[in-house]
């Protein structure tokens, strides 16, 4: 198996890809750009779900779960390179993989140490949503 | 749908009203000027019902509504954020400022967010729960994250207005 293609570490060059649902208000078009939401990035553990594209075969619409929603796209390093500093914690941010039967290519946004509350992935999931890019934009 | 009483509608009682009156009279003198001027005003109530319904919509998920475990949102912050709503929009006729729609989302403690993008990549995040009076806030102007300032306001005020929303657009 490629490296790439391992179970056990995600690249730093590898892209991630997440679904993004309107319906949750994870995204808005406005004058034909789209803005995608910190809540885009919502995770009750506080650890993101994204799936990696070269287990998805570089195929976005394989990550869409909605005709309405539209897929983004991450960098694994540029996620990796974030830390966030909160009350003396230094947190630092890494992507795991997390595959499942359903889903392989499924992996995770994670900090070191865990986050003591929510007032650290708030900024996580700002930095997540400016970074992303969109993809694939929503079957209209 | 919730209905407002478009050209007469006051959020805060006279506040709104005043305001209108006293723009009306003194800086928008000719007819046309005070069609323009109600034009734009219904305009904006229109934004801000749109708004309103939203939330009632949000008020409709159920828990895990995003699939990810999330919380139901709950009344109590759907309520507060009723109030923060048409409070923001009367402060921004008290402080001659734009009143420009936030767009609306949840989190997954069931808080809701509401988000403003302004220039310069700027954007503020505010987040409001089940404590009256009470919201959580986020500035943002670039892409570091250490840069993000966070806080807490009570009493959402003019002052926390205009500081806010002038940081947004400046």
């Amino acid at each position: 198996m490629h490296l790439s293609q391992s179970n056990s570490f995600v690249e730093d060059e590898e892209i991630l890809y997440r679904s993004v649902r309107l319906a949750d208000g994870g995204y808005k078009l406005e004058n034909g750009v789209y803005q995608i939401s910190s809540s885009a990035f919502n995770d009750r553990n506080m650890q993101p779900s994204v799936d990696r594209a070269q287990l998805k075969n570089n195929n976005p619409e394989q990550s869409r779960k909605s005709k309405t929603d539209c897929v983004v796209s991450l960098k694994t390093l540029e996620i990796r390179n974030e830390t966030i500093e909160r009350n003396e914690i230094n947190y630092i941010l890494d992507v795991k993989p997390d595959p499942t039967d359903e889903n392989p290519a499924h992996a995770i946004v994670v900090p070191s140490p865990e986050y003591k509350n929510e007032k650290a992935f708030r900024k996580v999931k700002e930095r997540l949503a400016r970074i992303a890019t969109v993809t694939l934009t929503p079957i209209k | 749908m919730t209905q407002l009483a478009h050209a007469n509608y006051s959020p805060y009682n006279t506040e709104f009203n005043q305001q209108v009156t006293f723009g009306l009279s003194s800086s928008h003198s000719s007819n046309n000027d005070e069609n323009i001027y109600k034009i734009y005003i219904n305009s904006k109530i229109s934004e801000l019902e749109s708004c309103l319904t939203k939330l009632n919509h949000i008020k409709n998920y159920q828990n895990n509504w995003d699939g990810y475990n999330a919380k139901q949102p709950g009344q109590l912050a759907i309520n507060n954020t009723q109030n923060l709503l048409k409070r923001i929009f009367s402060l921004s006729y008290d402080a001659s400022m734009n009143w420009s729609s936030p767009y609306i989302s949840a989190d997954s403690e069931g808080n809701i967010v509401l988000e403003w993008w302004g220039i310069n990549n700027k954007k503020i995040t505010l987040y409001v729960g089940a404590k009256e009076n009470y919201i959580e806030y986020l500035k943002s102007s670039n892409d570091k994250i250490n840069e993000m300032e966070d806080g807490e306001i009570q009493n959402f005020n003019l002052n926390c207005y205009v500081e806010l929303f002038s940081w947004l657009n400046r």
